[in-house]
């Protein structure tokens, strides 16, 4: 076992159940989607795609690329998120679904991620 | 060969990044650490109601308290909790950045990283270059003598040198070209290719190296992997030269060989030897003359030292119908049997092969205090000596300058220049190639032409096409005045040559016309040429 693999496979998980978890709800309804659920997902985001620098392999960078286009959509569900509650326009169930929709395509880049990792697993077990 | 190559050459740049991914996830951490907690700590609002920072203003709040900006307590003014929090945040993110930061300058201090940079900027230097470029392997005074003969003609290089103050000694040379010189092993095929072989404008490989094997491993290296690219390597020994003409190596230069011509063209035919030396050496530089007559070609001579050079002179000296006597310290040489055994430096040994009715003594020892003690002590036995001395080390040349000798034989500008007669435009190699079927009186007026032109500088050559025929002298605007101002070296039209043409040949569109004169003569003819086509 590898603990270097351990760290980094984590880190990816983790990034897409946060992400899930902050998604999973109604999409409009501000009261099922938590501020600390997308906070920790963008922070563990960030940190998969810090893991995933450096790597040599074409794979490597696949991988590095969907972490960078989950960053994306996460940060941009956050500006969206804080432009609504400071910008005087209040957030409104329009608002909310779009900060969603926006988690949900992060949620699938790094489901992408997750399975690139895992077909990356079980071919290296042959 | 190509991926491998890039690959080897990213891995710097991929460690460096591997070794930031701690201290950026460091960093991360604790920021997220520092932003989770100020929304997670109660605070007051204005009128003193509670309130909880929101993430934007605890990241703002964060973000300039961890760079050490401190615009003051933001939004509203802290509780104590909040003040305790930030007291533990301002301690951990400035040590975070110190950590990144600190690692960060120690990775662009990392030999390996700045060898890499070096490389990458060499290997964009070549990759732009828009002309046809020489790959010169190895910058030892040989090599450097080259370059700037060949900088000075304008014909680009691309230097690959071991040794890091050599390549620092290029980067300072006063040339008028810029020549891109990396510190690297010129026997590396990777690094010949970084350093332009098998670029579309890489014309040669010049590999000139003292160690005969460095110049096979280039030069099989560069046959294999651009096959279209001329070669021109040095081989002290009989069976390197044999080695690298085997695989298709286009020039071998042998240095004992070239001395071996450079003798005989001097005691045969002075004026020749005077004419190649100013037409291989650079334009502009002071033009060297016959400082002493030499001895006739059935002259007397005193040949000191018998290793491969003394070999190769005695054999043109006899050749010649030169009398020879051979001194010499090595029997395994197989000296001539009535060598003179000794080392020469003393009298003894110099009076005993009769040096005082020679002519000429050649100090030939792989070892130049020796050489020069041989000269000194010959020279006081009978001053009327003509005196070659063989030079080893670059070094030494102020002191083989200082002993004033008639002929000093310098591997360094021999090889450069016999490089240089074999790079030189095609029409003026032709030129050089011809130039010994004039006869000796020929040359002589020929010389004696070109020193009255040129006013003791060394002649440019240059090509002309021909446009509208006539006369050569109607080609120059000067010469419509009766003063010709340049010399015509050689006419070429179609395969056929004709060396030292007169003044009144006439030419056809078509030809072409190599001439000789001062540089500001060369300008002023382009230019005028250049205006006749407009006009």
């Amino acid at each position: 076992m590898n603990p270097g693999k351990v760290v980094f496979a984590f880190f990816i998980l983790l990034a897409m159940t946060l992400n899930f978890a902050f998604f999973i709800g109604a999409p409009e309804d501000p009261g099922q989607h938590n501020v600390y659920l997308l906070f920790a997902a963008i922070t563990v985001g960030i940190i998969a795609t810090i893991l995933k620098f450096g790597e040599r392999s074409q794979l490597g960078a696949v991988l590095l690329a969907t972490s960078l286009v989950a960053d994306l959509q996460l940060i941009a569900a956050a500006l969206v998120w804080a432009t609504a509650t400071f910008g005087g326009a209040g957030l409104s169930a329009e608002t909310m679904s779009l900060i969603v929709a926006l988690s949900g395509g992060g949620l699938l880049a790094n489901l992408v991620s997750v399975i690139l990792l895992t077909a990356e697993t079980i071919m290296s077990r042959r | 060969m190509r991926t491998a190559m890039l690959r080897r050459k990213n891995s710097i740049l991929f460690h460096v990044i591997r070794r930031m991914r701690l201290p950026l996830v460091t960093l991360v951490c604790v920021y997220a650490v520092a932003v989770a907690g100020f929304t997670l700590i109660p605070g007051r609002g204005p009128d003193g109601e509670p309130l909880r920072m929101s993430f934007f203003h605890a990241f703002y709040f964060v973000s300039f308290m961890g760079s050490t900006i401190g615009f003051g307590e933001i939004p509203h003014p802290f509780t104590d909790s909040q003040r305790l929090w930030t007291v533990f945040t301002i301690y951990t993110s400035v040590i975070s950045w110190l950590y990144a930061i600190g690692t960060l300058i120690a990775l662009m201090r990392e030999p390996g990283l700045l060898r890499d940079l070096t490389l990458r900027r060499f290997e964009r230097h070549v990759r732009l270059l828009r002309n046809d470029f020489f790959l010169v392997c190895g910058y030892d005074s040989t090599e450097e003598l080259l370059v700037e003969s060949l900088a000075r003609q304008r014909i680009q290089c691309v230097v690959v040198e071991r040794a890091a103050h050599r390549v620092g000694d290029l980067e300072t040379s006063n040339l008028p070209l810029h020549v891109p010189g990396i510190c690297a092993d010129p026997t590396d095929a990777a690094t010949l290719q970084s350093a332009g072989l098998g670029h579309r404008h890489c014309r040669g490989l010049i590999s000139l190296d003292s160690d005969d094997q460095v110049n096979l491993k280039i030069a099989v290296t560069s046959k294999l992997l651009s096959p279209q690219v001329t070669v021109i390597c040095a081989a002290r020994n009989a069976g390197t030269e044999k080695n690298m003409a085997s695989f298709g190596t286009d020039v071998i230069l042998d240095p004992f060989a070239i001395f071996a011509r450079q003798l005989r063209t001097l005691v045969s035919r002075p004026h020749l030897y005077q004419l190649e030396k100013w037409f291989t050496a650079a334009p502009g530089a002071p033009l060297c003359g016959l400082p002493h007559p030499p001895p006739g070609a059935g002259g007397r001579w005193v040949l000191c030292g018998f290793g491969r050079y003394g070999q190769a002179l005695h054999a043109a000296l006899r050749e010649l119908g030169g009398e020879v006597t051979v001194v010499a310290m090595n029997p395994a040489n197989r000296p001539p049997p009535q060598a003179v055994f000794g080392r020469g430096t003393e009298a003894v040994t110099l009076r005993e092969a009769e040096v005082e009715h020679a002519d000429g003594l050649i100090a030939g020892t792989d070892d130049d205090t020796n050489n020069l003690s041989i000269l000194m002590t010959a020279r006081d036995l009978n001053p009327k000596l003509f005196l070659i001395g063989r030079q080893n080390k670059p070094a030494n040349t102020a002191l083989f300058a200082a002993a004033k000798l008639n002929l000093v034989n310098h591997y360094s500008e021999a090889l450069a220049d016999d490089v240089m007669a074999s790079l030189t435009a095609p029409l003026a190699r032709d030129f050089l190639h011809l130039l010994p079927q004039a006869a000796e009186h020929t040359l002589e007026q020929f010389a004696s032409k070109v020193r009255k032109l040129c006013r003791g500088v060394t002649p440019a050559v240059w090509r002309m096409e021909v446009a509208r025929g006539g006369a050569i002298t109607g080609l120059h605007p000067a010469a419509r005045d009766g003063r010709p101002r340049c010399i015509a070296l050689l006419l070429a039209r179609g395969t056929e040559r004709i060396l030292l043409p007169d003044g009144q040949t006439a030419t056809a569109p078509g030809d072409s016309v190599l001439f000789c004169g001062t540089q500001a003569d060369r300008f002023r003819m382009r230019f005028a040429a250049g205006e006749g086509r407009r006009a």
